[in-house]
């Protein structure tokens, strides 16, 4: 390539050279040097089984994701998720959770049909009380007709 | 003073020309000197090959002249080794002595060509050269059998006969003659890529079942006839064929297979798993290939690669007295191209290099579809640019 072919490359360039200035002055070049000193060990940092299961579950996923996001109204999945109070939803989560984690294995298997006097003390319970109400009003919601 | 360091590196593919690299980029040119010999003078994308014998690639994608080592400070020689004198310190080549610090052995496997027939109905894309005179067959064939096989258990690249079957399948295909050719695998696993477990052979035998190829598995080879155009099992099974597509029995290289010191008691480069070095020789390494059987492992470039990465902080380590080392990775990624689709596979070998009776590594398949095809030529442009600190073109 001779000077006068090497200028006119270079003014073809201008614009990119423009914003690989841009990018300098940012910082964000610096930034990409520093990952480029890793750079050849990105793929074996990337290779564990941790990740690459991950990935891969996420890709199985997009497969069925694609299928069931066909059949959302995806405008009132939106407008129903902004009117959910997430904090409440979570803190409910997590109590679920921790229940899951601590206390499922104590509740002891039916051995058999329980006693009509032990039946009836635990259908009076708060417990029971309040999951009656909370499936009550679920079971509501799935009974309105849909618009 | 300071007195200069001397490393060779053995073999320009995927181990020793990224060591090579790897060690440059950390050094400065003035405290080592590397010195990479390599019989062939080029680093080759192997797992390309069969893209090569197809027409997919042409041979100047996807090999590099090591010459471009000079351009990074790396002395390229060209020559075959003879010997290694590791009391010495010496490598011996056809063109004349290398002395070194620290050794880097990755000299691959040797594929014995001349134990297949010369005949115009054999071929195989386990080389370069190979693949190219391959190429002119199978434009040549409009009908016919076509067979793809193994002569040895040892072979570069385990799932390529699959690969291959695929690419071949896709290829005739687009050309509107498929029904006209019959594609058959030869194999002495008991079904396809058996030997990474059902998370991989499951899905495979059924592409194998979609694509209308065939397989004649358990089918361990003895020996093939060129005239009769048949090869021939252990047990006695026949398999005719109008082209073969064999690979030759893969060794290790001579100058290996003469050193009593550098030879493992399987009969393949002597390298420990844990830090690559003979049992003999503190300052000489092994990777890639050539150790792949000693330590338990198929042979694939992706193994030398991780092995290099290694490899090279080991040897650092040595000049530098406090570079860490870089463990292992014995995780193995596998890039398909296979035509139509494409597919990655993982497999962790930790379990398999511990204990090698462990049936199979534990694999999972990330994806396959048209979009995993790039996978495979984004890795053949980063492997060769890595090697040749991008200086390829």
């Amino acid at each position: 390539m001779n000077d006068e072919e090497m200028m006119d490359k270079l003014k073809e360039l201008e614009p990119t050279i423009d914003a690989i200035k841009k990018l300098q002055e940012s910082g964000l070049i610096a930034a990409l040097e520093s990952l480029g000193d890793q750079a050849d060990l990105i793929i074996n940092y990337a290779s564990t089984m941790e990740i690459l299961g991950t990935m891969s579950l996420l890709f199985r996923l997009m497969g069925i994701a694609d299928i069931s996001m066909g059949k959302i109204d995806q405008e009132e999945l939106i407008k129903d998720a902004k009117e959910v109070e997430w904090g409440d939803l979570f803190k409910m989560l997590f109590k679920i959770l921790k229940f899951i984690a601590n206390d499922t294995k104590n509740i002891p298997k039916p051995a058999g049909k329980q006693k009509l006097k032990d039946a009836l003390g635990e259908l009076r319970s708060p417990e029971t009380e309040y999951l009656i109400r909370l499936m009550s009003g679920i079971s509501s919601q799935l009974m309105k007709k849909d618009d | 003073m300071i007195i200069m360091k001397k490393i060779v590196i053995v073999g320009a593919g995927a181990g020793g020309g990224l060591v090579a690299s790897k060690i440059r980029s950390k050094t400065s040119r003035d405290d080592v000197e590397i010195t990479v010999i390599d019989s062939l003078g080029r680093t080759d994308f192997q797992p390309s090959y069969p893209m090569v014998s197809i027409g997919l690639k042409k041979p100047s994608e996807i090999g590099v002249s090591f010459e471009n080592f000079s351009k990074t400070g790396i002395k390229p020689l060209k020559a075959n080794v003879t010997s290694v004198d590791g009391d010495e310190r010496v490598v011996r080549t056809d063109h004349g002595d290398i002395p070194y610090d620290d050794l880097v052995l990755s000299p691959g496997a040797k594929v014995e060509n001349e134990k297949l027939p010369d005949s115009e109905n054999v071929g195989h894309f386990w080389d370069m050269e190979h693949s190219i005179e391959l190429k002119q067959k199978l434009m040549g064939l409009r009908e016919g059998k076509i067979v793809i096989g193994v002569t040895s258990s040892i072979y570069k690249c385990p799932p390529v006969p699959w690969e291959m079957a695929m690419l071949l399948d896709n290829m005739y295909r687009n050309k509107g003659i498929r029904e006209k050719i019959e594609i058959k695998v030869v194999h002495w696993a008991k079904k396809p890529m058996d030997m990474f477990g059902p998370v991989i052979s499951d899905p495979v035998s059924k592409w194998m079942d979609e694509a209308k190829i065939e397989g004649n598995y358990g089918f361990e080879f003895n020996e093939i006839d060129p005239v009769k155009k048949k090869i021939t099992s252990k047990k006695g099974d026949e398999e005719d064929y109008d082209l073969a597509i064999l690979a030759p029995p893969h060794s290790v290289p001579d100058f290996v297979k003469n050193s009593e010191n550098l030879l493992s008691q399987r009969g393949w480069l002597d390298a420990s798993a844990q830090n690559f070095r003979p049992r003999k020789y503190e300052d000489i390494y092994g990777l890639g290939d050539a150790i792949a059987p000693t330590i338990g492992l198929g042979m694939a470039g992706v193994f030398a690669h991780f092995q290099a990465d290694s490899v090279s902080s080991l040897v650092l380590n040595d000049i530098e007295g406090i570079y860490p080392p870089f463990a292992y990775n014995k995780v193995g990624l596998c890039a398909s191209d296979m035509g139509s689709t494409g597919w990655i596979s993982y497999c962790d070998f930790s379990a398999k290099i511990r204990d090698n009776s462990v049936p199979f590594p534990d694999c999972g398949v990330l994806g396959s579809g048209p979009l995993f095809k790039l996978a495979h030529s984004i890795y053949e442009k980063y492997f060769l640019g890595a090697v040749y600190g991008g200086w390829i073109r």
